[in-house]
Parts: structure tokens; C-alpha cells; sequence
């Protein structure tokens, strides 16, 4: 890949793309919708000063940033309301299309979810909603992709009791 | 759908989840495929998982895309622009970046799901003014696509979310619903350039954006390819369109999409089916778990499954012969425990081993060509085997008694695209024929035969004349009987024209014409009548059909469709009606205009072999009538089909050439051969084929050259006649058709007409390996195998139910039904492990 190309994916995308789910990555670990907009804005900031970041790594080089930041940030700050992690990052507003019925099987997955391991969350979050890859995944939580799908499949061993009988 | 918790020690077993994601690639994936097929608990496993994933993934999608607060995305950007990037020149986007400003159109980013390892990770570049954000498309397969809010506070595209197949007959009839709205917002883009991208469908493409400016949306700068909106099949590609594309492009969103959040243009029966089926489902696990108590409590249940008394029938020429079981059948059938049961819940469960009766069915040989190069039999649109069968397996949860398997009719339940007669034709139907490597026995061919009916548009069905004949007796108190007939009916009413009528008659004890002919338009009063039916007494079939035939004639309408509709258990208990006096009275009244459709209800008592010989003997048609969904499907959905009869005596005759087929097995349609002779016989009646109907046969030939076991060996040469099987042709007309497989004739009747019509096809086996025969094809071949399954066929050979599940799951893309059936073919897997 040429340099030239990977300078070429415009600042004002990458915000577009990944600012959703970098946010509720970050608004999920630590718990306050301000700092996670902190944090994201301070990765996006990093980015400008790195432009040289090759676009197959970009993903997991936001994350890991955003990551490390959000870790910082948890020293000095301590959550203080740990259920609007779930309720704010985890369950988000249902668009109107959803049907009125779905609403409480959505908290219901919101609880369960948060029932989970934070390593679990963290995995399931990536995979999910940033749509990251076993590798991907790896990079940014230091874990080993064998692991990180160990990780995911305990989550979704855990929640598939509680989803199954909804669908059969 | 399955609810039994799986074994811990499939679920130690992480490749379930890596293969759910995607994450296995090569000889893991192959390997861990191969264990699926193998393993009904693995299967099962991976189903839950898939079901799990699909919900997370639709959880984490249909949220509110958060974003960066103005200020700070501000911030960004004028960072970004003191640290001017080293080379931004490398694009040329002068002229859209122009075009896409002055259409000030909003962005609309699709989040990938799954961001690729390579260049397409990174949405085009297109620098562009701050408050407008530059459309980049991305869409994966399986994905949820999410369209996050646009960047600038004053832009707004409103998230949509669109749930592409995955493998939940929920999620698939949600996605099912696009077609409509597909149309409607116009998100186009016209070449993808990347090799890596393969056109894919955006089922439901409703998307909001919000305008900036008046000046409307820009020009369109590459068009989805047309096929990708309609429904491509290749849905397994992944779309990156504006990441992978090479060349940087617009996508714009056509205004007329703008206020199409909904699928205003649904199929609104669609959704009503998705939401019943779902329910549905609901009900068979609510069905385990009260069996289940009422197994503990003590109370005895009536009918174990692994015992079958089951009445049979054997039909010999025509007339059909009580077994000895048959009077045993009875009692159990009316057990006061199944009847406590049913007043609470829908519970099909326990009553319908009991008195179902089926006739036998012996299946089809192969026939060697030179002995009989013709196979003769009349069409067969019934689907009601399918239904039964269905019931069996996902709410009894037992196999199918094998003469309940009608292989015709479980491949004819299904949906497939064949092309009808041309406009301007007046043949009711087309039919066409396909050849393929047979999927079960690859040296053997598998030949597909299609007719398609002519469709008739709603505002363009003749004016009916319908006179429900609907039993009230005390065997269809159960909840799936007389309540879904009430249902049924209601949907049925709701699809007709204001001029339509309708009449109802009631029979229990005694015949009563509770409703006589009234025009459609009054709604309420039909509705009264349909309320206040109520089941009680016992059934008098014969009186009640003759006042409803004779309500059918006093409001005769010429031309149009005047029929009387049997809603029934079928079990005529009383009276004097037996089957074939039944079916005379039809056919007479078939002869003066008025047509019969039955329709069965419910289980347990069910004469099917009755119901059959109505249809198999022109004389009407026969569906099976268990679920809501299934009512909506016959009497709504496929409504004209049931009450406009096309073409009737349709009749098909095969001839195989020698010098290409030795043999060859007609796959189903047993009930339904005739002799060769009464191809041409038009006093020789055959099945009706209504509007839009499509049927399908299935041949396994044997090639010429090929030693099959199959094959029963050929009897000695006859000592006293020529040896030679090949009728002496002429030897250029020989030589012109010895490519051609075989020949196919059709005979019809116009529906009015007593003189029969011929059509002529021939094949030529173009040498289709399986894989490369089309989806719908493909897919009929699992069903008709899975039929073989159930009945056990011995000419099934290595064929594993795993296989069948294989093929149905690559042809099955996000039809409900077809999904459905892959349900259905895990339950017998299970069923038969456990036996």
C-alpha cells in the first residue's frame, strides 16, 4: 500500500465512520458520556499527528488509542454511575422502525449483556458494533486471537439461554 | 425452532462461534463444516449461536449512532488542517467534490460490519467542506447497515437499519419486506470496479436524509447495478461501494427515498405471516413445556408418538379398503384427555396420530426405457402433505408416518421462478425443463419439469360467487379448526372485490344455511356470521354440501368463479357420505360450473385420503389449512390460485429416448400415475391448475452407459417377439432427435372446455453439473431428497440428511419458507438420531 494513499482517507470520514462506535466503546468502559467524547475527540486529535497510520491498521490503531485513553482517563476519573454504562452505551435508542414489542427484549439483552465478564463486553462490543476482526481485536486488547475468540464464544455460549427460547 | 439446551460438551467447542463470525478460513472451516454435517448437536449448536449473533448484531446496530459533539468534531477538523498531510493530490475529486457541494446532499456512511484487511478499510477521500460529510458506502454481507447521522448538526440523515439475511426466519422475513421499498429509494451506483466486490442486494433501502439547500440531490455518479435492488442472488458478495471502489464516488440518494422511512410499500401480508409464524413457533415450545406437565402431573397421555395407530387405507382402483387398525383409531383420536388439552392451548400434539389417515403409498421404480418409454400422470398442485408434514415434525415433534410424505407436494410448496406463458399468449401456462447431475446419485441425471400458470391480476379475477360449507361438528372445536377456519375465511373476505359473494352453510346434525349470498361489500354482516359460528354435534357431510351447492346455483354467476369451499376435518362421520359418493357429487357439479375446494383443518381425525381423491380426481383442490400462516398463504396470498382455475385435466406425458436414457424414476406423483393410454383420453380426468400456480416434477434418469444397482434387472427377451425395444423410425428423424433426452406433453382443458389441447417440449441435457444448475432447482432437489428421507427411499444411496440441509441453506437466501424447511429438516435429523 502506498503512503500516499493511506493520507488520502480524509480526516472528516474516519470521524464519520468510527466516531459511533468509538464512543460507545469508550462510553461503556468508563461510564461518562463527556469523557468518552473526550476520548474520542483526543484519538481523532492523535490522528491528525498520524497520518501515517497504513489503513489496514487504522481500526485497530483507533481503538487501541482510544483504549489507552480511555484507561488514562480512568485513573483520574472513576465511574461514578455504572448504570448508565449499560443503559446509555449499550442500549441505545431504539430507531422508531423497531417494533414496540423488541423494547423489551432490548433491555433484557442490555441486562444480560452487562451480566457479562468486562473482558467479555469488551470483546463482544468490538466484534459487534466496531465489526473488528478476531486479529483486530487482538491488537487493541493485547489479548491473542485464539483468545479473543474464547472470549466472544463464552459470551455467546452465556447469553444464548437466555436468546434462544425467544426466537424458537 | 429449536429451544432443547445443547450438550455442554458441543458448546466447549469454540469453532462455533469463530464459524458464526467468520473467522474460519480454510481446512479449519472445512473440517468444522464437515463435522456440522455430521453432528445434529453441532448443527444445533451453530443454529442457537447464529441466532445469538443475530440478535447482538441487530442489537448493537438499531441504536442511535453516537457522535462527536460539534465543538470537538470542529476541533478535529482544524487540527487536521494545520497538519496538512503530506500528499492529497493523488485523487481526482476536483469535479464531484464540486458537484457533491452544490448538491449539498448529506453523507450517508454505512458502517461496515466487518472492516477488510486491506484498502478498503478506509472510506473514500474526499476532502470537502466541514459541515458536509462525503458519502461512503459500505455494505457487508449479512450485515446490519447502519446509516449513522449525518456530521454536521444541521444535516440529519436519520439512522436506518436493514437486516440482511441471516439464517432466523425472523430476520429473514424483516429483510423479505424491502422489495417494495427497494424501488423507491434509489441508491444507485452503476459500476463497482474492485474485484473483490460483488454486487450484492440492498434489500430495504429506505433511507431519510435531510437536505441542505434546495437544490436537490445530485447527479447519481454510479448506479447500483439494478439487479443488486431487485434482489440479486449473490448475496454473499461483499459491497464496499465508495471504500473498494477504486475510483472515488457519489452515491446520492434520490429524493424519492427521502420520506420513505418505512416500508410503506411492504407486503403487508408478509409481515402479518413473519408475525404469525413467529407466534407460532412461540406456541410448539409452549406446546413441550405443557406435554411435559402434564406428563409429571400424572395425567395420561393419550397417543404416544412412538406408537402410531394410525388408520391406513389401501386404494384399489380407486376404492379405498379400511385396514384393520382403523377401528382402533377412533377412540384415540376423541380421547377426553387431548380434548382438556385443546380447550387451553393449540395443541395439535396429541390427537393427530391417532385418526389421520393416509393412504398408502408405494414408491416409484426406475423403469427401464425400452420397456416403457412413457411416463404418463396428472399435475398435482396440492401443497397440504408439506403443511402435515411440517406439523409433524416442528410441533409433534415425531416423524412423519411415511404414506403421510407426498414427495410431489413438499417440492410444490415452495415458491419458485419460473417464466409464465408471454402476454400475448393464450396458453394458461409455460412450462420448461432443466437436467442436472443428480445431487444423490451423481451418475445419474436429475430432470426438472416446470409449469407455471398464467397470472391473474386481483382487479383482473372474475367476479365469484363462494359458498363456505363449514363443518360445526364437535371434532372441530379445537382450537386450530374451527377458530383458524373462522380466521381463515376472514382473510379470505378481505381479498375479495365489493361485488363478490359469499353464502355459508354449517353442517352438524343438521344442515343450516347460516348465511345466504351477500355481496362482499357488506362486511359486517358476513362478519356476524362468522362470529357466531360455533362448533357442536356431529357432522352430516351429505346434506350440508348439497345445500351448499344448491346456494352455489341459485347465485350462479356466468363466467365467473362459482365455487363451494369445504372447510373441514373431513371427518364425515355421519350421513350417508362416503368418499366416492363425494367425489361423484363433485364432479358432476364441477361439470355444471361449480368448482370445490377443500380445505382441511386441524389434525387427528383428518381424512386425507379423502381429501386427496377430491383433488387427484378433478374434481377440486386441497389444502391443508394448520396455522394462520398457512390460511393466509391459500386464501389470501395465493388467493386467485384457489379460486381461478386456469387449465383443468392437466395431464403430462414424458417420452424418453432410448439412445440416451436407459432408465429413469418418476420422484413422486404416485397417487397420481396413469396409464399411457389416458394421456389422450379426454374422459380420463387429471388435476386443475389455478392462476400462478407452478408445479414441478422431478425425473432421475439413468443414463445410457451407466451400470446402476438401482435398476431392477430386465426381465429375459421375449422368445417369440423382436428384441429390438426401438420402435423403427425413420432413420433421419432418429438421427435429428438422438441428442433430445426426452419429450414433454402436456394436455389441457380450457376450464369451460371438454377438448383437450396438446403441447410439446423436448430436452436436450446440456451436461449441468448440479452445482451449476439455478437456486430453484438446487433447492427442489433437497426437498425432494428430504421426502425420499422421510419415506425412507432405498434409492437415496450416501445422502445424508446434513447434505440435504447443505444445499437448502445455499438456496434457501432469506425466504421464510425455505428457512422454514431447513427447520424442519434439523428437527428429523434429531428425531431419527434419537430413534
Amino acid at each position: 500500500m502506498l503512503p500516499s494513499d493511506e493520507s488520502d482517507a480524509a480526516i472528516p470520514d474516519i470521524v464519520d465512520r468510527y466516531q459511533g462506535p468509538l464512543l460507545a466503546y469508550a462510553q461503556r468502559m468508563i461510564g461518562d458520556a463527556h469523557a468518552a467524547q473526550d476520548a474520542v475527540q483526543e484519538t481523532f486529535l492523535r490522528l491528525c499527528r498520524h497520518r501515517d497510520v497504513p489503513p489496514s491498521r487504522l481500526a485497530a490503531w483507533l481503538f487501541s488509542v482510544c483504549r489507552t485513553r480511555v484507561i488514562d482517563m480512568q485513573r483520574k476519573h472513576r465511574p461514578e454511575q455504572l448504570d448508565t454504562i449499560a443503559s446509555v452505551a449499550v442500549a441505545p435508542e431504539p430507531p422508531v422502525t423497531e417494533c414496540l414489542e423488541q423494547d423489551e427484549d432490548r433491555d433484557e439483552l442490555a441486562r444480560r449483556i452487562a451480566e457479562l465478564t468486562p473482558r467479555q463486553q469488551e470483546v463482544l462490543q468490538l466484534r459487534m458494533q466496531a465489526g473488528l476482526s478476531y486479529q483486530q481485536i487482538a491488537e487493541v486488547t493485547g489479548l491473542k486471537p485464539g483468545n479473543v475468540g474464547f472470549h466472544l464464544h463464552a459470551a455467546v455460549a452465556a447469553l444464548r439461554h437466555q436468546l434462544a427460547p425467544k426466537t424458537a | 425452532m429449536n429451544t432443547q439446551p445443547s450438550k455442554p460438551d458441543v458448546w466447549d467447542d469454540q469453532r462455533i462461534t469463530d464459524y458464526v463470525m467468520g473467522e474460519l478460513t480454510g481446512d479449519t472451516l472445512s473440517s468444522f463444516e464437515s463435522a456440522v454435517a455430521e453432528s445434529i448437536e453441532l448443527a444445533e449448536a451453530v443454529d442457537q449461536a447464529r441466532q445469538v449473533h443475530s440478535q447482538l448484531e441487530s442489537f448493537y446496530e438499531s441504536g442511535e449512532t453516537m457522535c462527536l459533539s460539534e465543538d470537538r468534531r470542529a476541533a478535529v477538523l482544524e487540527s487536521e488542517r494545520s497538519t496538512p498531510a503530506p500528499s492529497r493530490t493523488g485523487r481526482k475529486i476536483g469535479p464531484w467534490l464540486a458537484l457533491a457541494a452544490a448538491a449539498c446532499l448529506a453523507g450517508i456512511g454505512l458502517m461496515p460490519k466487518y472492516l477488510p484487511n486491506q484498502e478498503a478499510d478506509i472510506a473514500v477521500a474526499m476532502t470537502m467542506d466541514a459541515s458536509v460529510s462525503e458519502p461512503a458506502f459500505s455494505v457487508s454481507e449479512e450485515a446490519t447497515v447502519t446509516v449513522p447521522a449525518a456530521s454536521s448538526s444541521s444535516v440529519r440523515s436519520a439512522p436506518f437499519e436493514q437486516k440482511l439475511a441471516t439464517n432466523m426466519p425472523m430476520d429473514t422475513a424483516v429483510s423479505n419486506r424491502a422489495s417494495g421499498v427497494s424501488k423507491e429509494a434509489r441508491v444507485t451506483v452503476e459500476s463497482v470496479e474492485s474485484s473483490s466486490v460483488a454486487p450484492l442486494m440492498i434489500d430495504e433501502a429506505s433511507v431519510t436524509t435531510g437536505v441542505v439547500g434546495g437544490g436537490g440531490f445530485g447527479t447519481v455518479r454510479k448506479r447500483l447495478a439494478d439487479r443488486a435492488l431487485e434482489g440479486s442472488p449473490a448475496r454473499r458478495g461483499r459491497v464496499v461501494l465508495g471504500g473498494a471502489v477504486d475510483e472515488e464516488s457519489v452515491a446520492d440518494v434520490n429524493n424519492d427515498g427521502v420520506a420513505d422511512r418505512y416500508d410503506r410499500e411492504m407486503d403487508d401480508s408478509m409481515e402479518a405471516e413473519l408475525r404469525l409464524e413467529d407466534q407460532t413457533a412461540m406456541d410448539s415450545s409452549d406446546e413441550l413445556a405443557l406435554l411435559a406437565d402434564a406428563e409429571v402431573a400424572g395425567v395420561p397421555v393419550v397417543g404416544d408418538f412412538a406408537v402410531q395407530p394410525r388408520t391406513r387405507f389401501q386404494r384399489e382402483s380407486g376404492r379405498q379398503v379400511a385396514a384393520p387398525a382403523a377401528p382402533m383409531a377412533a377412540p384415540f383420536g376423541r380421547s377426553s384427555t387431548v380434548d382438556v388439552l385443546h380447550r387451553h392451548r393449540p395443541i395439535v400434539k396429541l390427537e393427530q396420530r391417532a385418526g389421520d389417515r393416509f393412504a398408502s403409498i408405494s414408491e416409484n421404480q426406475f423403469r427401464l426405457v425400452r420397456d416403457a418409454p412413457l411416463s404418463t400422470f396428472s399435475i398435482d398442485v396440492d401443497t397440504a402433505s408439506y403443511a402435515k408434514t411440517r406439523n409433524y415434525l416442528l410441533r409433534s415433534n415425531s416423524l412423519p408416518p411415511a404414506d403421510a410424505v407426498r414427495i410431489e407436494e413438499l417440492v410444490n410448496y415452495f415458491d419458485y421462478a419460473y417464466a409464465g406463458p408471454d402476454a400475448g399468449s393464450s396458453d394458461p401456462f409455460a412450462a420448461a425443463m432443466e437436467a442436472a447431475t443428480c445431487p444423490w446419485n451423481p451418475q445419474h441425471r436429475l430432470v426438472r419439469v416446470g409449469v407455471q400458470a398464467k397470472q391473474i391480476q386481483r382487479d383482473q379475477k372474475p367476479q365469484c360467487n363462494l359458498v363456505f360449507l363449514i363443518d360445526t361438528s364437535g371434532s372441530m372445536q379445537s382450537d386450530n379448526k374451527l377458530p383458524l377456519v373462522i380466521e381463515g375465511l376472514q382473510l379470505l373476505t378481505k381479498r375479495l372485490a365489493p361485488e363478490d359473494r359469499v353464502a355459508m352453510v354449517t353442517y352438524a346434525g343438521n344442515a343450516g344455511l347460516v348465511l345466504d349470498s351477500t355481496p362482499v361489500a357488506k362486511k359486517k354482516t358476513i362478519r356476524r356470521a362468522l362470529d357466531n359460528l360455533q362448533a357442536g354435534g356431529s357432522t352430516n357431510g351429505g346434506a350440508g354440501i348439497a345445500l351448499a351447492y344448491s346456494t352455489a346455483r341459485d347465485h350462479f354467476i356466468q363466467d365467473g368463479v362459482n365455487r363451494v369451499i369445504l372447510c373441514s376435518d373431513g371427518d364425515f362421520n355421519v350421513g350417508v357420505t362416503g368418499t366416492d359418493a363425494l367425489v361423484e357429487m363433485a364432479k358432476n357439479e364441477s361439470a355444471g360450473g361449480i368448482e370445490l375446494t377443500v380445505l382441511g383443518f386441524g389434525m387427528g381425525n383428518h381424512n386425507d385420503a379423502m381429501m386427496e381423491a377430491i383433488s387427484n380426481r378433478g374434481a377440486g383442490n386441497y389444502a391443508f389449512v394448520d396455522t394462520i400462516a398457512e390460511a393466509q398463504k391459500v386464501l389470501a396470498d395465493q388467493l386467485t390460485g384457489t379460486l381461478v382455475t386456469v387449465a383443468k385435466d392437466v395431464k403430462i406425458q414424458v417420452e424418453f429416448n432410448p439412445t440416451v436414457v436407459q432408465a429413469y424414476r418418476l420422484i413422486g406423483y404416485e397417487n397420481r400415475l396413469m396409464a399411457k393410454e389416458d394421456f389422450n383420453d379426454d374422459k380420463k380426468d387429471a388435476g386443475e391448475i389455478g392462476a400462478g400456480h407452478r408445479v414441478t416434477a422431478l425425473y432421475e434418469v439413468v443414463p445410457v452407459g451407466v451400470e446402476s444397482d438401482a435398476i431392477v434387472p430386465p426381465v429375459d427377451d421375449l422368445k417369440y417377439q423382436s428384441a429390438a425395444p426401438v420402435p423403427a423410425a425413420p432413420e433421419s428423424s432418429v438421427e435429428t432427435h438422438s441428442k433430445e433426452t426426452l419429450t414433454l406433453k402436456i394436455r389441457y382443458k380450457p376450464p369451460q372446455e371438454s377438448k383437450s389441447i396438446k403441447m410439446s417440449l423436448p430436452l436436450v441435457d446440456e451436461g449441468r453439473a448440479f452445482d451449476e444448475a439455478d437456486e430453484d432447482f438446487r433447492f427442489a432437489a433437497a426437498v425432494a431428497s428430504f421426502g425420499m428421507h422421510l419415506r425412507s427411499s432405498k434409492f437415496i444411496g450416501d445422502w445424508k440428511m446434513g447434505n440435504v440441509i447443505t444445499i437448502a441453506q445455499q438456496t434457501a437466501g432469506e425466504r421464510p419458507l425455505r428457512l422454514e424447511f431447513v427447520e424442519m429438516v434439523r428437527a428429523a435429523m434429531r428425531l431419527r438420531d434419537r430413534r
